[in-house]
């Protein structure tokens, strides 16, 4: 398929001028429809990443491409963030209006929609993340789950070709996530969008295409699951540790009833136990 | 626990009319409590009754600021009644003496503070926020000319608005874990009553600036601008 | 502590009537507590009850016998509790670190001394040491170094009851296990804990006994392997088992031989190897 989502060559930036670098030189590719999970400790620089993606940072150093433009012009950043949508931690703090369907319209709004336009965008996103019609509800009375899921709908009605969630799970319930799982899996089926989804969720990095693990301000691994998540060393130097499954498996070989390649999934585990 | 801020969803003449003219009303009912006294008070207070029951929002959510204000409107009944004035005292003790002229202020005092409570629930009830921050920016569009930046001031006011009930909740938490940490915040020294309530105000302060970074970064994010470039015409508000 | 037949409710939006809490009656005496339920099914107002702040409608606190709503029981647990609310991180005030975790030991007169040898080890059970944070703003820490902070502030007055409300959630892996060693150390040193979570992984590392909420009810209560390691038993209370017992039960649906209720990899790993040894 023909562009790039997102093109990072280099990318370097320091919050304060001289000081640490928070992004040190990363190169990172996305296709469209890609499924890109981004893991690593408090402070190895996801969310400086990610707030570049949709020109909410300044390009410093380095060259980034989203969607085809070109994040050093700062002419393009209303561009940029009409193609890249972003979902943040905490659901309250993201809302400008209580009603559902006012604040689903305010993207809309800001990027010239006509009412009637909007009102359509708001219907068609709401109902892209299963809650169709409601518009009218406040969104102090919605759960957690239900509250994020508005949010990624405010980003959809844009029509954005990215989704960013960063640790958009991570003040939710177990149920809420698995909502909010459901509805961005839907979404980037029926619509095609990439996803870059910021996680400290190692089940969930295994469901993505890609993982990307930063450490320190750069990519330390970026590979499918089954190569990066089973790397016991290289997550422990960044922070982390492997999926309960790839653990399991680890510690079935050291126990001398198991052998080859690890895991990454429940379903995967299973089947490799049965073969 | 929960303070219900907000819309009530009904129909009304009240619903329907539009928010800069009820925003316009609150302010000037207000100002009229505010100097007013007697029958013009009084007549006020009719208006008030009048309107709650043309909301169809119950007088039970009208009246709750009236409630929530009951220790403080007591009070301020109280000490007028009983500190007003000396003249034809019914009762007298020590510095302390009991008026017709003092009652009857604080029951206007009383009055005019329940009025205002009670117009601005109204107000709230009956506006969704969104219309509330489109009433704000009509009411505020004369000084635009003069370069104020109404756009971004009608939408500080609905963020504001949206804020209250979260903020105040949060306030509430605060204070207890304060309360298991460091002792009781209205404790019985001064001095230690003051500590302990600018001790809370730190946190309050904290959070409602994390809230409005966090916030501000998720409107830019979304495509908002202060200053929108060149299509300032297309945004207007209440558009769902 | 005891609790007897706590009920509590809050008035709602059109002036009704809220259970948060029915006919709650719980005994607690030493271990880590798990307290589990969905989102609004009063874990946080069960926490508070016991923490003193919130007093119920009808049933009964009890602290060593003394009823915790007055005179010696009141005073009994005033001093022998410490909460950590959701995200503590959030009720900083203080400029330093260190006046931050004394503050508590201050207000209830503790000399400046003993104060700082307390915050230490406080500071210590969470992994982070008194002498590099001493004089830098609560503030200016990391996400994790914050909340790690926040709980050495409680922990520092050493309560005998320890109520954690979700200490967990948003931690990245590091600060996450440094969090659950505390809590497993302060176990260790003789308080009772009670943690409420919806995190079945992090219960299953700490927790002795887990009790399960639903709408404000007590319809669980049973040693945490019981409860954490059983999936089936944890998806009929709407909740989400430990990460080991979805895969142990995903295992024995297809056929294969898995022993006991394993609770992380280890025991997992050791429960399959057992599983093909009998097979």
């Amino acid at each position: 398929m023909g562009e790039k989502v997102v093109e990072a060559r280099g990318v370097r930036h320091r919050y304060v001028p001289g000081g640490e670098p928070d992004l040190d030189g990363v190169s990172l590719d996305v296709a469209p429809g890609e499924l890109v999970a981004v893991v690593g400790a408090n402070g190895s620089g996801k969310t400086t990443l990610a707030r570049h993606l949709n020109a909410l940072v300044g390009l410093q150093e380095g060259e980034l491409r989203v969607v085809g433009l070109d994040a050093s012009d700062p002419g393009a950043a209303r561009e940029l963030r009409r193609a890249c949508g972003m979902v943040f931690q905490n659901p309250e703090n993201q809302f400008v209006s209580t009603l559902v369907g006012e604040d689903v319209a305010f993207g809309p709004e800001n990027f010239g929609a006509s009412a009637d336009e909007a009102r359509a965008a708001v219907a068609d996103a709401l109902a892209a993340v299963g809650l169709p019609g409601f518009e009218r509800r406040s969104v102090l009375g919605l759960s957690g789950g239900q509250q994020q899921r508005v949010a990624l709908a405010g980003v959809l009605a844009v029509g954005p070709r990215l989704v960013v969630l960063d640790e958009a799970t991570s003040m939710i319930d177990p149920r809420g996530r698995d909502e909010l799982v459901r509805a961005v899996l839907d979404v980037r089926a029926a619509r095609g969008s990439a996803v870059l989804w910021i996680t400290h969720d190692m089940e969930l990095a295994a469901r993505a295409d890609r993982v990307v693990v930063m450490r320190e301000g750069s990519i330390a691994a970026d590979g499918a699951p089954a190569d990066v998540l089973v790397d016991e060393g290289l997550l422990a130097s960044a922070g982390l540790e492997p999926p309960l499954v790839v653990r399991t498996w680890l510690e079935l070989v050291r126990l001398g009833v198991a052998s080859g390649p690890a895991p990454v999934t429940v379903e995967g585990l299973v089947s490799a136990l049965c073969a | 626990m929960r303070v219900p801020v907000g819309y009530v969803w009904a129909d009304s003449p009240l619903h329907r009319a539009r928010a800069g003219a009820k925003l316009a009303g609150l302010i000037v009912c207000s100002l009229a409590a505010a100097l007013s006294s007697g029958l013009v008070l009084a007549a006020l207070c009719l208006l008030a009754c009048a309107l709650v029951a043309l909301s169809r929002v119950g007088w039970r959510r009208a009246l709750r600021p009236v409630w929530a204000m009951r220790w403080l409107l007591l009070a301020v009944l109280l000490m007028n009644a009983l500190l007003f004035s000396r003249v034809d005292a019914v009762l007298e003790l020590g510095p302390l003496a009991l008026t017709p002229v003092g009652a009857a202020q604080g029951v206007r005092v009383a009055a005019r503070v329940a009025l205002v409570g009670v117009l601005g629930a109204l107000l709230t009830a009956t506006t969704r926020p969104q219309e509330l921050v489109g009433g704000v920016r009509s009411l505020l569009r004369p000084l635009s000319a003069l370069g104020v930046p109404t756009e971004a001031a009608a939408l500080a006011v609905g963020v504001t608005l949206q804020f209250v009930p979260t903020l105040l909740r949060e306030g509430r938490q605060l204070a207890r874990a304060q309360e298991i940490r460091c002792g009781h915040v209205a404790s019985h020294d001064i001095m230690r009553r003051t500590v302990n309530y600018v001790r809370l105000l730190v946190p309050v302060f904290v959070a409602a600036f994390r809230r409005a970074d966090e916030l501000s970064v998720a409107m830019e994010a979304r495509g908002y601008q202060v200053a929108p470039p060149c299509d300032k015409g297309s945004r207007k508000g209440g558009s769902v | 502590m005891t609790l007897s037949n706590v009920c509590l409710a809050f008035e709602g939006e059109a002036g009704e009537r809220i259970a948060a809490l029915e006919d709650v009656s719980l005994e607690l005496s030493g271990g880590v507590c798990g307290l589990m339920g969905q989102t609004g099914s009063g874990k946080t107002t069960l926490l508070e009850v016991m923490a003193g702040l919130l007093p119920p409608d009808s049933g009964r606190v009890l602290v060593d016998g003394a009823d915790a709503s007055r005179g010696e029981g009141e005073r009994r647990l005033a001093s022998s509790v410490g909460l950590v609310f959701q995200i503590p991180e959030r009720q900083f005030f203080e400029a330093t670190v260190e006046r931050e975790v004394c503050c508590g030991l201050v207000a209830r007169g503790a000399s400046p001394g003993e104060a700082r040898l307390s915050a230490s080890e406080a500071l210590g059970l969470m992994g982070l040491s008194l002498s590099e944070l001493a004089e830098r703003s609560p503030f200016a820490l990391s996400g994790g170094q914050r909340r790690r902070v926040a709980i050495a502030s409680v922990l520092a007055l050493r309560p005998e009851l320890l109520l954690l409300d979700e200490p967990t959630a948003g931690l990245d892996p590091s600060s996450r296990a440094a969090c659950l060693a505390a809590v497993r150390a302060a176990a260790a040193s003789g308080a009772t804990v009670v943690m409420a979570s919806h995190d079945a992984n992090a219960l299953a590392a700490v927790a002795d006994r887990v009790v399960v909420l639903e709408g404000g009810r007590l319809t669980l209560d049973g040693p945490a392997r019981a409860v954490l390691g059983d999936a089936a038993l944890m998806r009929a209370h709407g909740l989400e088992a430990s990460c080991a017992a979805r895969a142990a039960s995903a295992l024995r649906r297809a056929g294969v031989r898995v022993e006991g209720a394993p609770l992380d990899a280890t025991e997992l790993a050791r429960a399959i190897a057992a599983g093909r040894g009998r097979a």
